[in-house]
């Protein structure tokens, strides 16, 4: 376990170090972008005279280095600073957006990720057959579909055609679960279709790639029968790729999920990101990009661990 | 029989609708057959009921941010203007019918020189958290966009205005540095509610506290809003119980809400689905003129453009119809080439339609010596949907002409520093201003700050100074006809068009006979405006 | 049950692969019978075709490869190419079990090892869990497994290759099956372990009164082992016969060439006497991998000039450690090597060209020490350019030269890749690439293991050849005792890090030994078909691999000895 504490520290470490480094380019092309904040937030009506007292106010007179490293001493200690635009604070702002974003990326990996590992492991029990063919089609369609349009077929046929189901996903506070899954169905099936795809075929392909090795083969010589062959000896032995998909398809549902808020109208951080490039409100960008990133090397993370964990050499040390 | 049968049911729908007056329901009811006491009779079954009170109304609103903001002065979303509008009040507003009605203000007079303007307040008038409205209010939320240190955009409406002053008995004074006689409509400016002031003179625009039809329940935006009755509002209308405003930027998933009965109403429907969603007997799609404008000034003082040949050459060279039914798809008003649209009061009926004409344009544009020359026209995709098609689009119909026009597309973001008041001929797209003086003092007077033509004309100038002093309606109508030629016949700015607002409702969502064209959503005020027929 | 009742009969069996886009025959017609408690070896060199006859057996074909229709396999009355996969199925680990190679690969690291040996019986349901889980247990016990109540229940890494390759052997046994194919079981064991298990396995076969099919490369073991050898060469037979009769009288001279292997003996060379210095002298070196334990252990032993230095031991013992810091990959934690008598740089990036030229090294896996997308010109030619500097005519003729030096036709080899070369052209294509540098010193790490023996024998030859002309030095790293008796000069034997004994060779294979020399030497399988039985006979069914090792007394004269 020491080894395993070690690990995960080093890797805190590098990726404080990476947040760091994705803070400042996100600061400078923020900084590159025509225009400034004080021109957004006045659109075509402002004039010399109140841009100029809007910037003094938001204090973007000062070098853009001097603004940066004040942020980044506030950020250290979680502390996001204000919205330049509304002057709210950042982690009200985007706080509600993020656990929506978390809830939206949880309810689709419920549902996806059981069904592309037992779908990836019965397309490898099957594999080469017409389930499979069929199979591979599928999910080629939905990995190469732009994830807005699969939302529109969705809506076009659960929202218009049958009404089963809201094409937009909104959220009121007094709403209970059930009426909160079947509100986000919809987007959630939008990126378990997007998600599944990705899963399913690097299920497959980890659990062909084991079909090779000698203890596959001793198994099948045991008169193993096939299904408990990937089951139960070839999938063991599958999880780490597995579970680093798994991690880059999670991280993808938080960080990469814009167009689906678009489309269904849901309150995510996406789109708090979106609105705030557009207003150039430099805090929320850089909190929003800083989370993303931190998402991506904590579910990085996790998946080193995870493969650690089911590593029965490393689990059971000698 | 059948088929007049069917006439009557469209006829019934359409009265139902509000669509058709008493007048031509009789007509043509009786020429299907049908007597007058029995069309009278059918007239009064279905011709519009009167307004019921009751039902939560949700909106499918665009155009709302998560940076969106209560502070008046930095009002620019849609959402936003939406929300003021619910939860405020107003000096004075624009009616369905396009006509100046009171608000706050019961009634207000001017002295004759119209330099002094003076508004009753109404004693009803009361603030959601309890508190009447008072001149001190006024005055504070009017000084929020006064002096040196405002940020607000609206900063320039009120620049003329030297004082205001609490008269003490529930009325405010505005004193003018020069005359105005468009005041009373200037104070509808979305950017202008009036919220509660503070002890020190300031205002609490930050709790959401108004006088407005609706109280604000919760408020998240970029996201939406939800809203209760306020009861003991001083206006007439706020037929629904409860209001739910939903932010749906995508305009597909806007449409797709209305379609699907997730929302009763949908501001900004996409013109080019407008046919398909007319043709769904669940929706009612408005489409109402608007104070809105394209246009695309020229520099009037930069070569070529300082020839008034090469000006009329270039507007004479665009076929405005056509750009009105392929860009628009229909939902807009030709231009004229002055910046006074139908919507807007005093618009001058006699002045002639500007028609294409390639021949004259050509020989203007060879007399002006441009032959075989090229002009740029700057646009970009954020200006309005299918802008750089129009410009294209134009740029075909110069051709006709031998005028060549090189449509140079820019970048959205920083248009309005880098291209708007730089480049000698760029598209612009201008909101509704309540009145045409406001509009021509904003861009066309020789000293606007966005004076986009650089356009200089003395007899404009002196017209629209007289106007600004002049009470009488009829003498201001034909001042504001006269400077509409002027700018037409001598003006930089080409106008292709006035874009309509279009949005949609579901069937059981009912307004009145007319829409106000100030804004979207009948002017922004179909909360208060709109009910539901059960 | 007789000895004389037929359990596997084979006839005119073709199995064929396929690879370019066409069905290429791989075995082509071999015949097959095999009685009740009859062991069979199978022995041929590499391509031979043994383990998919072993397969086949089994009624198993392995992905890419067909059994024709026109083939039977008849296994106790039943005919497998007919019948249904379902009945093959049935058969395997029940009444016909396998045994692989490499246990350590074989066995499925996610899962313990008697949940393993237990799945073939729950599954054909002929024995309750804890019923199979003791007579696995009892199976380890009569294999001679230390712990045996105990060692079930560890994952396969934590168990040792010796070990796992008795434990598969127990699996296999786990239904009692009528036949056993043992695919090379002890290829990939030390030699102190494989005497262990193949006493383990002939105990259990005897016990049991299994049949088997033996599959080996190695003569010696299967004297051990088989009643009957069948000679394979590339997919057909040469010749089959009782094991005796096979040894003394082999009738093909395929089979007498495969018998003849050892003969090649390099004459001994012995040290200068004049005081030069040695070439290479290695004092005192200890060395670890990056924080880990000490690998090497107060190691010193010196080459001369125009020798071999042959250091052997099991695996683990850090024959290829010490190379390592000869060449300089790992610099010593302790100790220096010295290079005619000066030091030398610890780390490689620290030494000159010249001291690098010095000293080069010939690889295992001639397979991946060349890059297959590469020319041979090339490879050889790249360090020809970098040590020399020769370039254009001059190059090509020094390539030239090399190929002529290591028996390769220039003409012929000079554009082609590696892929396109058999395992003994591409290790004499390594051979020609440390030439290239114009050593003085050249690593060999196990340079024939991977080679069938005659082609090993050749390699042999090559290098003593070499050795003579270009007056070169080797390090010959090797487990192999024979490839010993025939190319050292000198010998080191290592254990643990730590040299357990050095001297000329012939001192080395002449008793008193020290005594982990004695068992390293004593565990080597000779071609008398009685030379196990006698080894056990006179050391002790207990007091063979790892247990002998354990007796190995600190107090013996030799032990102490050994410090130089």
């Amino acid at each position: 376990m020491g080894d395993i504490l070690k690990l995960v520290g080093q890797r805190l470490g590098f990726g404080l170090g990476i947040l760091l480094v994705i803070s400042l380019i996100i600061f400078f092309m923020v900084e590159l972008l025509p225009g400034d904040m004080a021109q957004a937030v006045l659109g075509q009506g402002a004039t010399e005279e109140n841009l100029a007292a809007l910037r003094r106010e938001m204090g973007l007179d000062r070098p853009a280095l001097v603004r940066y490293f004040d942020w980044l001493g506030g950020a250290i200690f979680f502390d996001f600073g204000s919205s330049a635009i509304t002057g709210e604070r950042v982690s009200a702002v985007i706080g509600q957006r993020f656990m929506n974003t978390l809830f939206l990326a949880a309810y689709a990996a419920v549902i996806a990720v059981p069904i592309a590992i037992t779908l990836g492991v019965l397309v490898a029990l099957l594999r080469n057959t017409l389930f499979d063919r069929v199979a591979n089609v599928a999910t080629l369609t939905s990995i190469s579909s732009p994830e807005f349009f699969l939302g529109y077929i969705l809506i076009l046929f659960f929202a218009v055609k049958w009404g089963m189901f809201p094409s937009i996903a909104s959220l009121s506070s007094g709403m209970d679960f059930g009426e909160l899954l079947y509100r986000t169905f919809l987007p959630a099936l939008t990126l378990v279709l997007v998600v599944v795809a990705h899963m399913m075929r690097m299920t497959r392909a980890a659990i062909i790639n084991l079909l090779a090795s000698p203890y596959i083969e001793m198994a099948r010589l045991k008169g193993v029968p096939p299904w408990r062959v990937i089951v139960r000896h070839a999938l063991p032995n599958a999880w780490a790729p597995i579970i680093n998909v798994v991690a880059l398809n999670l991280a993808y549902l938080i960080t990469g999920v814009v167009l689906v808020e678009v489309v269904f109208v849901y309150p995510g951080i996406g789109q708090a990101l979106v609105d705030a490039v557009s207003k150039r409100d430099f805090p929320v960008v850089q909190a929003c990009c800083l989370i993303f990133a931190a998402t991506f090397i904590l579910l990085n993370l996790a998946a080193d661990v995870g493969s650690i964990l089911t590593n029965p050499r490393l689990r059971h040390p000698k | 029989m059948k088929k007049d049968q069917l006439m009557l049911d469209r006829l019934a729908d359409a009265a139902r609708e509000g669509k058709i007056s008493r007048r031509s329901f009789m007509n043509y009811s009786m020429a299907a057959g049908m007597t007058a006491s029995a069309a009278t009779g059918l007239w009064g079954t279905h011709a519009k009921a009167e307004p019921k009170r009751g039902g939560t109304y949700r909106v499918g609103q665009h155009d709302g941010n998560s940076s969106d903001t209560l502070d008046p002065g930095l009002l620019q979303s849609n959402f936003e203007i939406s929300l003021v509008h619910t939860i405020r009040s107003f000096l004075t507003m624009i009616n369905a019918d396009g006509t100046l009605g009171p608000d706050l203000a019961m009634e207000w007079s001017a002295t004759p020189d119209a330099k002094e303007w003076t508004f009753v307040l109404n004693p009803n008038a009361t603030f959601h958290s309890g508190p009447k409205v008072t001149a001190n209010d006024v005055i504070a939320s009017m000084n929020h966009h006064r002096g040196d240190d405002t940020t607000s955009a609206a900063k320039a409406l009120l620049t003329s205005v030297e004082e205001i002053r609490d008269n003490g008995d529930h009325s405010v004074t505005f004193v003018m540095s020069g005359p105005n006689a468009d005041l009373p409509w200037l104070l509808t400016d979305y950017h202008l509610p009036i919220c509660p002031a503070n002890e020190d003179g300031t205002i609490n625009w930050q709790s959401g506290d108004g006088s407005g039809p609706y109280r604000v329940l919760e408020l998240d935006f970029g996201v939406g809003a939800t809203f209760e009755r306020f009861e003991d509002w001083h206006g007439e209308g706020a037929y629904f119980d409860a209001l739910e405003f939903q932010v749906i930027n995508d305009p597909n998933a806007r449409q797709t809400a209305l379609i699907t009965g997730d929302v009763d109403a949908a501001s900004l429907l996409e013109n080019r689905t407008l046919a398909l969603l007319e043709r769904n007997p669940d929706i009612e799609v408005d489409n109402v003129a608007s104070g809105q404008a394209i246009t695309m000034p020229m520099h009037c003082d930069t070569a070529p453009f300082d020839n008034l040949d090469v000006r009329m050459a270039l507007k004479l060279a665009i076929d405005r119809e056509d750009i009105v039914e392929k860009i628009t798809y229909g939902a807009a008003t030709v231009g004229n080439d002055f910046h006074h649209s139908p919507a807007m009061p005093y618009f001058p009926e006699d002045i002639p339609q500007r028609e294409y004409d390639p021949e004259q344009a050509g020989a203007l544009w060879r007399k002006a010596g441009m032959e075989g020359q090229t002009v740029t026209l700057s646009t970009a995709e954020s200006i309005t949907t299918g802008a750089v098609d129009a410009a294209i689009l134009y740029s075909e119909h110069a051709r006709e002409a031998g005028i060549n026009i090189r449509v140079q597309r820019e970048p959205n973001d920083g248009y309005w520093a880098d291209v708007w008041l730089v480049k000698p001929w760029c598209m612009v797209t201008w909101g509704a201003r309540p009145t045409p003086d406001v509009m021509y003092t904003l861009a066309y007077k020789s000293d606007a700050a966005w004076n986009e033509s650089r356009w200089q004309n003395d007899r404009f100038n002196e017209l629209l100074l007289q106007g600004k002093g002049e009470l009488d309606d009829v003498k201001r109508a034909e001042i504001y006809a006269e400077m509409g030629r002027i700018s037409r016949d001598d003006g930089g700015t080409v106008i292709p068009y006035f874009p309509n607002f279009v949005y949609g409702r579901r069937k059981h969502t009912r307004r009145g006979e007319h829409l106000s064209p100030a804004w979207q959503m009948d002017g922004y005020r179909h909360a208060s405006r709109w009910w539901f027929d059960t | 049950m007789s000895k004389k009742d037929v359990l596997l009969k084979i006839r005119n069996l073709k199995i064929q692969g396929y690879s370019n886009e066409t069905w290429v025959d791989i075995i082509k017609g071999v015949d097959l019978t095999l009685h009740r408690g009859e062991v069979m070896g199978l022995i041929g060199e590499s391509g031979a075709g043994k383990s998919t006859i072993g397969a086949a057996a089994m009624g198993y074909a392995r992905d890419g490869t067909r059994i024709t229709e026109d083939s039977t396999i008849e296994f106790d009355g039943m005919e497998l190419t007919t019948a249904t996969e379902e009945e093959r199925r049935a058969l395997r680990g029940s009444r016909i079990a396998y045994v692989a190679q490499s246990a350590a690969a074989s066995f499925n690291p996610a899962h313990k090892l008697i949940d393993q040996h237990t799945e073939a019986p729950l599954q054909y349901r002929i024995k309750k869990r804890m019923e199979a889980q003791e007579d696995a247990v009892d199976l380890y016990r009569r294999l001679r497994l230390p712990n045996p109540e105990e060692i079930g229940f560890r994952y396969p890494h934590q168990v040792s290759g010796g070990q796992l390759q008795r434990a598969m052997t127990a699996m296999a046994m786990s239904c009692r099956p009528d036949l056993i194919i043992f695919d090379e079981p002890t290829t990939a064991l030390d030699v102190t372990t494989q005497i262990e298990v193949l006493a383990a396995i002939r105990d259990i076969v005897d016990q049991f009164n299994t049949a088997a099919l033996y599959i080996t490369h190695d003569l010696a073991v299967v004297a051990q082992m088989a009643d009957t050898i069948k000679v394979l060469l590339k997919g057909e037979e040469v010749e089959e016969a009782p094991t005796a009769q096979m040894l003394d009288n082999p009738k093909e001279d395929y089979t007498k060439s495969l018998w003849a292997v050892r003969s090649f003996t390099s004459p001994q060379r012995y040290r200068p006497t004049d005081g030069t210095p040695p070439l290479i002298s290695v004092k005192n070196v200890d060395a670890s991998y990056t924080g880990g334990e000490k690998v090497l252990d107060d190691v010193s032993f010196d080459i001369y000039e125009g020798m071999t230095v042959a250091v052997v031991g099991e695996s683990g013992s850090g024959k290829s450690t010490t190379a390592r810091v000869i060449t300089g990959l790992l610099p010593p934690s302790k100790g220096e090597v010295l290079f005619k008598g000066e030091p030398f740089p610890p780390d490689y990036r620290q030494r000159s060209r010249e001291e690098l030229r010095q000293c080069q090294m010939i690889y295992q896996m001639a397979d991946t020490a060349l890059n297959p997308k590469v020319r041979i010109s090339e490879i050889i030619g790249r360090p020809a350019q970098f040590y020399s500097g020769l370039r254009g005519v001059k190059l090509k003729n020094r390539v030239d030269e090399l190929l002529d030096l290591i028996e390769l036709e220039p003409s012929q080899y000079y554009n082609r890749y590696p892929p396109e070369l058999s395992g003994g052209q591409k290790q004499r294509i390594g051979i020609a690439r440390a030439l290239a540098a114009e050593p003085t010193f050249i690593v060999c790490d196990e340079v024939t293991s991977a080679l069938d023996q005659l082609v090993a024998e050749g390699i042999l030859r090559l290098l003593d050849r070499l050795q003579d002309e270009l007056k070169l030095a080797y390090m010959f790293i090797t487990h192999d005792l024979a490839t010993v008796r025939s190319i050292a000069d000198e010998v080191v034997v290592m254990q643990h890090g730590k040299v357990v004994e050095q001297g000329p060779k012939e001192e080395m294979f002449t008793p008193p030994h020290h005594p982990y020399t004695d068992l390293l030497l004593s565990s080597v399988p000779e071609m008398d078909p009685n030379w196990l039985t006698t080894l056990l006979e006179e050391r002790g069914v207990d007091n063979v691999g790892d247990a002998a090792l354990a007796q190995i007394s600190p107090d013996d004269e030799k032990v102490a000895g050994t410090k130089v």
